[in-house]
């Protein structure tokens, strides 16, 4: 090492323990000229590069960058795997809505129909045949030929009727 | 699902929930109905089981001997609302119940035939009489011994 060695020291432990921040942009470029004509140093940073397993100054460079916390990446990661399992519970809502649907239309035409029939009122028994005992007659129209009717309003144990007659007088 | 069955799925939800409607709001408000038709007749003396009673009465009034029940038809009609039937040879009848009141009934019969594809009024009243008893209208000759009677009632 020369004494131009001594003067690019601090330079050297600055890239060797990654504190760019502390060197200077002219100290780099000084620097790099020295290396030119002085095997030491380059051994010396070539020793540093191998120790590092890096390329160049600038892997050094990110390595000194701010590095993520683990639990900073835990957090990313649990936020990453639950954003993916509601899009896969999503995913098997939508397919069982689709699938579903149709079906769901069928059961409702279903229900509407047992509805339908279930609300609507019994069909009446036919009550028995009683013939009524008196009848009040507020109006007849007879169509046709027939020209007359005849009434009978009961009692007597005679039966109330309407009994429509033709034109001759004879039970139409 | 495609916006057919979604509207299959939406259509027929509004019918479930809709159709009960109409039912339910006029349900107090009907009425029974029952209409028979009659075949009397001078050629035999057959009776049906249910007119025993009326056959009895009638044949002291008419010349009928023979009495069969060809039609019953009953259905449920509202006031001023007509309960029509077909009933047989292409007569059909209405009955309208107009007021119902205690045990009296008040309501109009209409009687057509259809007759070359129109139909042709044979007979219209009104009348009132027993609620729930048969009114009997001799309506015309279905053939050379034989009339057709019509029974109505309303209860």
């Amino acid at each position: 090492m020369t004494t131009g060695c001594n003067e690019h020291r601090e330079t050297l432990a600055a890239l060797s323990g990654g504190a760019l921040d502390a060197i200077a942009p002219r100290a780099i470029e000084q620097f790099g000229r020295h290396l030119a004509d002085c095997p030491r140093c380059a051994a010396a940073l070539a020793g540093v590069r191998a120790n590092d397993d890096a390329d160049s100054v600038i892997s050094l460079a990110a390595k000194s960058a701010p590095q993520m916390f683990a639990r900073d990446a835990d957090r990313i990661w649990r936020a990453v795997s639950t954003a993916n399992a509601e899009a896969a519970r999503l995913r098997l809502f939508r397919r069982g809505l689709r699938l579903g649907s149709p079906l769901a239309a069928v059961a409702a035409c279903a229900l509407m129909v047992t509805l339908w029939h279930g609300l609507q009122p019994a069909p009446q028994k036919a009550w028995g045949f009683e013939a009524a005992s008196w009848v009040e007659v507020d109006g007849v129209e007879v169509f046709d030929d027939h020209s007359g009717i005849f009434v009978s309003s009961g009692g007597d144990d005679m039966l109330p009727f309407i009994w429509v007659i033709d034109e001759n007088g004879d039970e139409s | 699902m495609t916006p057919r069955w979604r509207l299959a799925g939406l259509v027929a939800i509004c019918c479930v929930l809709l159709a009960p409607v109409p039912i339910r709001a006029g349900e107090d408000k009907d009425f029974d109905v029952q209409i028979l038709a009659i075949r009397a007749t001078t050629a035999n003396s057959e009776v049906s089981p249910e007119l025993k009673d009326l056959a009895e009465k009638l044949s002291k009034q008419f010349k009928y001997t023979g009495f069969k029940l060809e039609k019953k038809a009953a259905g449920q009609a509202k006031i001023d609302k007509a309960f029509e039937a077909e009933l047989i040879e292409n007569y059909s009848a209405e009955v309208t119940p107009r007021e119902l009141k205690d045990d009296r009934v008040k309501m109009n019969l209409k009687v057509t035939r259809r007759e070359d594809g129109k139909p042709k009024t044979k007979l219209k009243t009104d009348l009132t009489t027993e609620r729930g008893k048969f009114v009997l209208v001799g309506v015309e000759k279905l053939g050379k011994d034989e009339f057709l009677i019509i029974a109505a009632a309303v209860r």
